[in-house]
């Protein structure tokens, strides 16, 4: 009795498994564009609620949850799994599979060739192809031209500092690279310090490198490392320093030392990708999101009057930073070619 | 000087909390049992201590009830690795995996994807006359108050292993228990108090790492320290005052890992000088791998006959 109950769930399985790879087929044949309710899987490299890139990905797919989609996530995917994570998804009917980050470059570019029916989309990633798999790149270099530019502005002791973590990553490359321009670009005197810490994660190892940094007389210090950016901020606030905050919560925790924050919204970004799956099919290439590109960037959040903290950016400042930073990127582009060698630590 | 200063001073906030786990795996593995839930007791200390200082705005209960919960966390790996002669390194790791994901459930399920807010902490308190001394004033006694009592902490600890009647029923329960319960000595209870005590330590620097330098809790945010401990104890030949030159070690290669980054005339990138703490660790276990010498009960289910 029991080896007959396991046939028939062998054959339930396999009848609903052929049965699915039809329905991909047929819609593959029929060249139709997306499905009209699409399901969306989402695969978070760090937790969901990490108070960064992670829990921004993952209330941008509650965001999606809302408007009616059906959809699910996995966190901690780990560079190792990610493959395996991806094709599982793909396997179980899942039409848009968004990777949280450039980590999964690589990957994608591999099941977007072996599942042809499946939109493909890197968050923050750098690859695409001309079939079904696309990148929504915000851009690295412009996001640290602006950070670095208004870090130069502020600073009183011509030093400000930049830690990060997982340097080859180009887009962090560009992030690095970015920020030492336009620092210099705001004030030729400055002195940037590039440090890195080994753990995105690790609050004590981030506490420690910000100490150094202000040991060094920096005064201006930013970490763009996930959980590891609270020792950042809980070193800058003990030394009444200055930083960027990463959501509104900071500027209310420490609203003397907090430039400014930048609203990305990505739950706008993943809404406009569905749509385009909806109605026109797949997205293809990458998708570069800056000052002045033709899909809107983020925005710089303050309070809910001024989009900067006007005691530290005056009028004068905040002209300049439109002029010389928005309008000619907006203008010109930004031309770069970083490679990780330019972001390597130390002072420049 | 000043900057010699400093780095020393950032080596023994870095290793304090690596010193104290360090400790716990002593007393665990002295008694030939593995420390494997080093990092378990560790992370469940970080999280509540945190929560009770949150709960009741004082550190000193958070670190206390923190501490006791790191012993508790070691007892239950002792039941399973002791009493039931369970795989000890398989029991650690599960307990390690089941305490990063029980942190994790309940910091979401309790502060939502917010985070714990931060703590008031505590703050470097210098001590009089003695802050004062050149060099080593600033160096050793302005630091906060926990990394005093670390200070005794480390020769109590040998004191207690190498001196005293319990210390020796710790050392022969690990090296030949059968020989110790023929003398009368209990090996399973002995086992599971050196456990449970290494478990407290651990806990103590999961307090540490938590109240006194990060002041709020995020997810693993041990960090592998616990882990870290289990090599300063080998590489400290299993005694505190040995655990502690190890693990202040460690503290001096990341410290300065971080200054390497900064030195003009070194152009490398951040990977290739983030190995050097490990590069350090590799050559210490060249130079003493083969002075070491496990215990000889280590991991060896001991059932009275």
């Amino acid at each position: 009795m029991k080896k007959l109950l396991l046939y028939l769930l062998c054959v339930c399985v396999l009848g609903t498994t052929l049965i699915g790879c039809g329905s991909s087929k047929k819609n593959d044949a029929n060249g139709e564009t997306g499905s009209s309710t699409p399901k969306i899987a989402l695969l978070l490299p760090g937790s969901a609620n990490d108070g960064s890139f992670n829990q921004k990905g993952y209330n941008a797919l509650l965001h999606l949850k809302d408007l009616g989609y059906e959809v699910t996530y996995s966190e901690k995917v780990s560079a190792a799994d990610q493959l395996q994570s991806l094709r599982e998804y793909a396997g179980m009917g899942y039409n848009i599979i968004i990777g949280w980050g450039s980590q999964f470059d690589d990957d994608m570019l591999i099941v977007a060739d072996e599942f042809p029916d499946i939109q493909f989309v890197v968050g923050s990633g750098t690859v695409g192809n001309d079939k079904n798999c696309t990148s929504i790149y915000v851009s690295g270099a412009h996001l640290g031209y602006g950070y670095g530019y208004l870090a130069a502005s502020v600073t009183k002791t011509n030093k400000v500092a930049f830690i990060g973590a997982n340097q080859g990553n180009q887009a962090y490359t560009d992030e690095v690279c970015g920020f030492i321009q336009g620092a210099k670009a705001a004030n030729a005197k400055v002195e940037v310090t590039i440090l890195y810490v080994a753990s995105y994660s690790d609050v004590a190892e981030a506490e420690e490198t910000t100490k150094l940094c202000v040991q060094k007389g920096c005064d201006v210090i930013f970490g763009d490392i996930s959980e590891g950016y609270s020792g950042v901020l809980n070193v800058v606030k003990e030394n009444n320093l200055y930083t960027f905050g990463r959501n509104a919560a900071n500027v209310a925790d420490y609203p003397t030392g907090i430039i400014a924050y930048i609203e990305n919204n990505w739950s706008t970004k993943l809404e406009d990708v569905v749509n385009h799956y909806k109605s026109s099919g797949m997205l293809t290439g990458v998708t570069e999101v800056g000052f002045g590109t033709v899909v809107s960037g983020w925005v710089y959040k303050y309070d809910d009057q001024n989009s900067m903290n006007p005691k530290l950016i005056t009028a004068d400042i905040a002209q300049k930073f439109q002029t010389q930073v928005v309008d000619k990127f907006t203008k010109e582009g930004y031309k770069h070619n970083f490679t990780a060698a330019n972001a390597n630590p130390g002072v420049y | 000087m000043n900057e010699l200063v400093l780095y020393l001073s950032s080596a023994i906030r870095l290793s304090i909390p690596i010193l104290l786990a360090a400790i716990g795996v002593c007393f665990s593995e002295k008694a030939g049992v593995y420390c494997m839930n080093a990092d378990s007791s560790m992370l469940s200390s970080c999280f509540i201590s945190i929560v009770v200082t949150l709960a009741t705005g004082n550190p000193w209960l958070g670190c206390i009830v923190g501490i006791l919960v790191g012993g508790l966390c070691a007892a239950l790996f002792s039941i399973f690795a002791v009493k039931l002669g369970a795989n000890q390194c398989l029991v650690g790791l599960a307990f390690n995996f089941m305490v990063i994901g029980l942190t994790s459930s309940l910091l979401r399920l309790f502060w939502n994807t917010n985070g714990i807010p931060h703590i008031a902490g505590l703050d470097e308190v210098a001590i009089p006359g003695l802050s004062t001394i050149p060099i080593i004033g600033p160096i050793f006694f302005n630091q906060p108050i926990l990394t005093y009592v670390v200070y005794f902490i480390v020769p109590i600890s040998w004191y207690v292993m190498f001196k005293t009647t319990w210390g020796l029923k710790i050392r022969s329960v690990g090296e030949n228990p059968r020989c110790a319960d023929t003398l009368g000595i209990n090996v399973i209870k002995t086992r599971i108090v050196s456990v449970i005590v290494g478990g407290l330590f651990c806990g103590f620097g999961g307090a540490v790492l938590s109240i006194q330098q990060v002041q709020t809790f995020t997810e693993e945010m041990s960090g592998a320290r616990g882990w870290m401990g289990i090599i300063a104890a080998y590489f400290g030949g299993w005694s505190p005052i040995g655990a502690a030159g190890a693990s202040f070690i460690f503290g001096l290669a990341e410290a300065l890992e971080k200054r390497i980054q900064l030195l003009d005339f070194i152009n490398l990138s951040s990977y290739v000088i983030q190995m050097f703490p490990y590069i350090a660790a590799l050559i210490v276990i060249l130079l003493t791998g083969s002075s070491r010498r496990h215990p000889a009960a280590m991991a060896k289910f001991y059932e009275k006959q």
